[in-house]
């Protein structure tokens, strides 16, 4: 599978980053994701600024987003993006270890997607991660107003600093 | 006397100067201090009572303009608190059963006047007991109100609290669970050859004790979502419910012998869907626990103590031992090993939580190897598991 989207993961765990590679990895999808341990560097990344200024960057097909993370928690990032007449079209999906109502609620009434519990057994968090990056990145196409935010270079390595 | 103490405001409807003045003179004989007003007509007296408020009223019974029964009725509907003394010539027996009846504090005849002072003390000194007691009821509810806010606030505490620790479970507790299933399957991927049968079986341990652990967390999450539910009261026929909830569980039931005895199950009020899965837990337990006997007998029925009803259910299967009769009904206590019979230990408990939230109670009876018999209580009547259920703190049950 040939992607010249990315997906953008915004997580801060750095074993949970593993773990979805690993899980996207029999699907050729691992190369495409572009991870990022922090909300602000996920804004700065889709708005093209900050330390992403000026690089060549992929534009995301979807972004799977932890909400519990240490600084911005994913509720805020959520909302600058939805709020964002640029970056709102772009798909967002939760992922959280808990199934919490309120926070359910408080997500989708941000504008949310998707809303996704990380299973704790193994098996079925590689499920989920697959068939929810595989949903949204077959099913959805870059918004316009997203995609002319980056400049539709040639797919590579997502520029992605250390 | 209070009578002496202060001047005492007397209203008076008499039509007769002379009876007037006759009052008058043996209230002053008695050394009561007074200052009385004379009224007439229904007007007058309205006017009187609104404002100059009486420590007591005289009434003549044959004011010609107005009846005696009517002021009565009027000063207990304004003013239920005051004294009201029939003071009259009409001696008929059936007059004074009706005035006392009706709430006169007295009859006294004109003829027998020196009865008026005592009769007047008496009123005085009741309305005086009587407002007492009800500022000293007053008083109470007050407190009553004052401790039932304080309990209130305690709840809200509590139950935010629950919520924050709830929390804590379903997502700080699940995350490193996560990582423990997760990596020990990625280890079982990269590294299964090499490391061997023993291994092999190590990481089987972790994954499993991780899963079961995980399923702990989702039962702990689900008891105290229940605790903290809000209940919706409707009429509940338990025979219906009962049928859902057999049909729902035919899987377990499905090629066994199963002799299901049903008695007469009544009209309930509760919340639907928590006494639903209080009765799933009962009946998924008598299946499970009979699943070793050649021929389970299962029987459920009800009966009705005072104000309550009693549901049980009975079955022939592993029972238990009396002296752990209580542990039962614990968060994750299990009685039979894994191996017997699985489980998480979490239904009895939320069968005791939902049934003390609907004011009821939980107990059980059992013989190794002969059976067991699960029953709760609800009280009858909606206004009772209403008055029931607000008194129940979280804590509680």
């Amino acid at each position: 599978m040939t992607l010249s989207k990315c997906i953008l993961l915004v997580e801060d765990d750095s074993a949970i980053i593993e773990l979805i590679l690993r899980s996207l990895a029999p699907h050729g999808m691992a190369d495409a994701v572009v991870p990022l341990r922090d909300g602000n560097a996920a804004l700065n990344y889709l708005r093209a600024q900050g330390e992403f200024q000026g690089l060549r960057l992929q534009p995301p097909a979807v972004v799977l987003l932890d909400l519990k993370m240490s600084g911005s928690s994913g509720l805020e990032i959520l909302h600058e993006i939805k709020d964002d007449p640029e970056l709102q079209m772009l798909p967002v999906v939760i992922l959280s270890a808990s199934l919490n109502e309120r926070e359910v609620t408080a997500c989708y009434r941000a504008g949310a997607n998707a809303y996704v519990r990380k299973p704790f057994s193994f098996d079925e968090f590689r499920t989920v991660i697959q068939q929810t990056v595989l949903f949204w990145m077959t099913v959805n196409q870059v918004a316009p107003a997203t995609a002319s935010r980056f400049s539709g270079g040639p797919a590579g390595n997502p520029a992605v600093p250390s | 006397m209070t009578a002496n103490k202060k001047m005492l405001q007397i209203l008076m409807i008499e039509d007769v100067l002379a009876d007037r003045t006759l009052v008058s003179h043996e209230l002053q004989r008695g050394g009561v201090r007074f200052k009385a007003a004379c009224v007439e007509t229904r007007r007058e007296f309205l006017h009187e009572l609104e404002h100059n408020p009486p420590d007591i009223v005289l009434s003549d019974h044959g004011v010609p303009s107005f009846d005696g029964f009517a002021a009565l009725r009027i000063v207990q509907s304004k003013h239920p608190q005051t004294p009201f003394i029939f003071v009259t010539n009409d001696k008929r027996e059936e007059l004074a059963v009706k005035s006392l009846r009706d709430g006169a504090a007295d009859y006294v005849l004109k003829e027998r006047l020196s009865e008026l002072v005592p009769a007047l003390q008496r009123a005085l000194r009741l309305a005086a007991h009587e407002t007492n007691a009800r500022n000293e009821i007053r008083r109470l509810t007050a407190e009553l109100e004052l401790r039932i806010g304080e309990r209130k606030g305690e709840w809200q505490r509590a139950s935010h609290e629950m919520e924050t620790f709830s929390h804590s479970v379903s997502h700080d507790l699940r995350a490193p669970l996560i990582r423990i299933d997760g990596f020990a399957d990625l280890l079982r991927e990269y590294m299964g050859p090499r490391l061997g049968e023993k291994g092999r079986h190590y990481l089987d341990i972790i994954a499993d004790s991780a899963s079961k652990m995980g399923q702990m967390l989702e039962d702990l999450l689900a008891f105290s979502a229940m605790s903290h539910a809000e209940l919706h009261h409707v009429r509940i026929n338990l025979v219906a419910l009962l049928q859902d909830v057999v049909k729902d569980l035919h899987a377990e039931a499905q090629h066994r012998v199963i002799d299901w005895v049903i008695g007469e199950l009544p009209e309930v009020w509760g919340d639907p869907n928590l006494l639903r899965q209080a009765i799933h837990n009962l009946v998924a337990n008598a299946l499970k626990y009979t699943r070793n006997c050649p021929r389970a007998r299962i029987e459920v029925g009800s009966r009705t103590a005072d104000r309550e009803m009693i549901f049980f259910i009975r079955d022939n299967g592993a029972g238990f031992d009396m002296k752990y009769a209580d542990k039962l009904f614990g968060v994750f206590q299990r009685l039979h090993p894994d191996a017997e019979f699985e489980g998480h230990g979490c239904g009895l408990a939320n069968v005791r939580r939902i049934i003390a939230r609907h004011g009821g109670h939980t107990w059980a009876e059992g013989v190794p190897d002969h059976g067991a018999t699960f029953s709760f209580s609800l009280p009858i009547g909606k206004e009772l598991a209403d008055d029931l259920v607000q008194m129940h703190s979280p804590g509680g049950g």
